[in-house]
């Protein structure tokens, strides 16, 4: 709620200001000043009122000239014209030239004024509340909270990211499934000038390919059966914000020539429609393939590549960010804690399993598990047996953890013994290497 | 038969006592001071000045409900507001009628509550 809700009231009759006054006071939010002249309201605009009831037949200046003294000094103030006159052509003047509403003097003029008044308290405590979460979504966003990494893989993604955010240089976003292309696409976006405009993502492989035409330029009414009223499309909904094309490698050939034509031309016109409406938007796109590759086997439009590819940017995988695993794996694990209050770490034996893994799902993959983890354990504390890690042990996965030949020798045969219920002869058949290195191993105690 | 009426202004401070009489008092020192600058603005012709006073205690002639009183302000704030049809004579009468009218629910309300 809006507390001190500051009122003015310019009034020359004393009676009706004090009537205005008494009623008014009743809301406990306001606070209100009385003044008989338009001049000693001008000359007290500095006390910053949030709401103005100015009587329009005044004794030195005109309700017009004051109203327009009010705006010049600030728009912002809406200012709510009391006359006994009840001349239409008067109220409509003063509505137009920017009085907030236009009021009769008569015996339902207290009621009206406070239904106005408290429109105005709500008007402006929305405003208020639009505004902080627009903060809010910006920290949020922040390039120093929001991308969490201490490796330089990383870091040559943030130093892109900011190279492109006083430009409007169309960017590309490539990276593996999970690795966090939307992350970096909202953080180019809430860090540069059009933070406070729209963020529209379009998922180009969410959206059924016949579809996407409508989805993006939009469509008027009639434009095929079923179009029962005219709809604007992403380009139009994102206005003068940022566009992100996520996957566009799932775009089809037919598809990606109107896109390149909208890009080329910065102007599209809605399916159905004539009218031609300029794009002002940013784009920014993304994909987990390799466009280039896309490109050689004729699956992605050359001319559309070289479109979109401006500054390219390559989100690393998680595998090669280091000890980011870690820095993330804390971090979704605060967060959990802090959702659900209750306070978890994570031991050094889970960091270390963690950490020797490939996490092909990358990011994604990575808070899945560590959200499980914090699930499963029964203590404060994340051990090696609560990371539940679901991907097929590939080749890849084996040679992450970075083990000596001894080492990877010791488990190969291990798993194999395993496997063939420790019969030796079987399992050095199979490996192809003498009986007496698995014995010997074994009376080493080293399986 | 009182010549004015209460209810809507006590409507609006929901019987608030100390409230009426203060505008009362005030109804009572704003038309003591009116009613000789209007008389003398006649006296001038001074129409303008006439429209602007008239027009400013309209509304609360009408709020304590003055019934002698209501047409005949009413009819001085539409005269006065279009020069060319001023009827001087028609004029001074009415006012002096509304005068008459309103010095007698003065005197009932400075009986009422300024004793």
């Amino acid at each position: 709620m809006v507390s001190n809700f500051k009122i003015f009231i310019v009034e020359d009759d004393p009676f009706y200001r004090n009537v205005l006054n008494y009623h008014l006071s009743l809301n406990p939010e306001t606070t209100i000043s009385c003044f008989e002249t338009g001049q000693e309201c001008l000359d007290n605009l500095h006390l910053k009122p949030d709401a103005i009831t100015l009587d329009y037949s005044l004794p030195d200046i005109s309700g017009e000239v004051v109203l327009n003294r009010i705006l010049a000094f600030d728009n912002q103030i809406p200012v709510i014209i009391v006359s006994g006159q009840d001349d239409i052509s008067t109220a409509i003047n003063l509505l137009k030239k920017g009085a907030y509403d236009y009021v009769i003097k008569d015996d339902d003029t207290k009621n009206r004024i406070w239904s106005i008044i408290n429109n105005i308290i709500e008007k402006n405590a929305l405003k208020k509340e639009v505004q902080d979460l627009k903060e809010q979504v910006k920290s949020q966003f922040d390039i120093k909270t929001n991308i969490i990494s201490s490796s330089k893989a990383m870091h040559r993604v943030i130093t892109m990211i900011n190279k492109s955010l006083n430009s409007n240089i169309t960017v590309s976003i490539t990276g593996e499934t999970g690795s966090g292309k939307e992350v970096v696409a909202k953080s180019i976006h809430y860090n540069s000038n059009r933070s406070k405009r729209p963020f529209i993502p379009v998922n180009i492989a969410a959206i059924p390919s016949e579809l996407i035409e409508t989805e993006l330029f939009g469509h008027e009414k009639g434009a095929f059966t079923g179009a029962m009223a005219r709809r604007i499309g992403k380009f139009e909904e994102a206005k003068d914000g940022t566009l992100f094309l996520d996957e566009i490698g799932e775009m089809n050939l037919g598809m990606q020539a109107k896109l390149l034509r909208v890009l080329q031309e910065r102007e599209l016109t809605r399916v159905g429609g004539n009218e031609i409406i300029k794009l002002k938007c940013r784009v920014i796109s993304s994909t987990h393939k390799n466009l280039r590759e896309e490109v050689t086997a004729g699956r992605f439009r050359e001319d559309l590549y070289y479109r979109l590819i401006g500054l390219p940017i390559l989100v690393p995988p998680l595998r090669e960010r280091d000890s980011d695993v870690i820095l993330l794996a804390k971090h979704f694990a605060f967060e959990y804690a802090k959702d659900n209050n209750i306070k978890i770490k994570i031991s050094p034996e889970a960091q270390n399993k963690l950490l020797h893994y490939h996490w092909p799902g990358n990011i994604r993959e990575l808070k899945a598990v560590v959200e499980l983890a914090c699930v499963m354990t029964d203590t404060e504390e994340v051990n090696p047996e609560h990371i539940i890690l679901n991907s097929h042990n590939t080749l890849e996965s084996i040679l992450t953890s970075e083990l000596t030949m001894e080492e990877y020798k010791i488990a190969i045969i291990g798993h194999y013994l395993k496997k063939y219920d420790k019969d030796i002869l079987t399992v050095a058949k199979k490996l192809e290497i003498g009986k007496s290195t698995i014995y010997r191993m074994l009376q080493n105690n080293l399986i | 038969m009182k010549t004015y009426n209460i209810t809507k202004l006590s409507e609006i401070c929901m019987g608030d006592e100390v409230f009426i009489s203060q505008m009362i008092q005030t109804f009572v020192t704003q038309i003591n001071k009116d009613l000789p600058i209007i008389q003398s603005a006649i006296d001038i012709k001074n129409w303008d000045t006439v429209h602007k006073i008239t027009h400013k205690i309209k509304p609360s002639i009408d709020m304590l409900d003055i019934a002698s009183a209501k047409p005949l302000i009413k009819e001085i704030v539409e005269k006065t507001r279009n020069l060319s049809t001023i009827n001087t004579e028609e004029l001074t009468k009415t006012f002096y009628i509304l005068k008459e009218s309103l010095q007698e629910t003065i005197r009932e309300m400075t009986i009422d509550y300024c004793p």
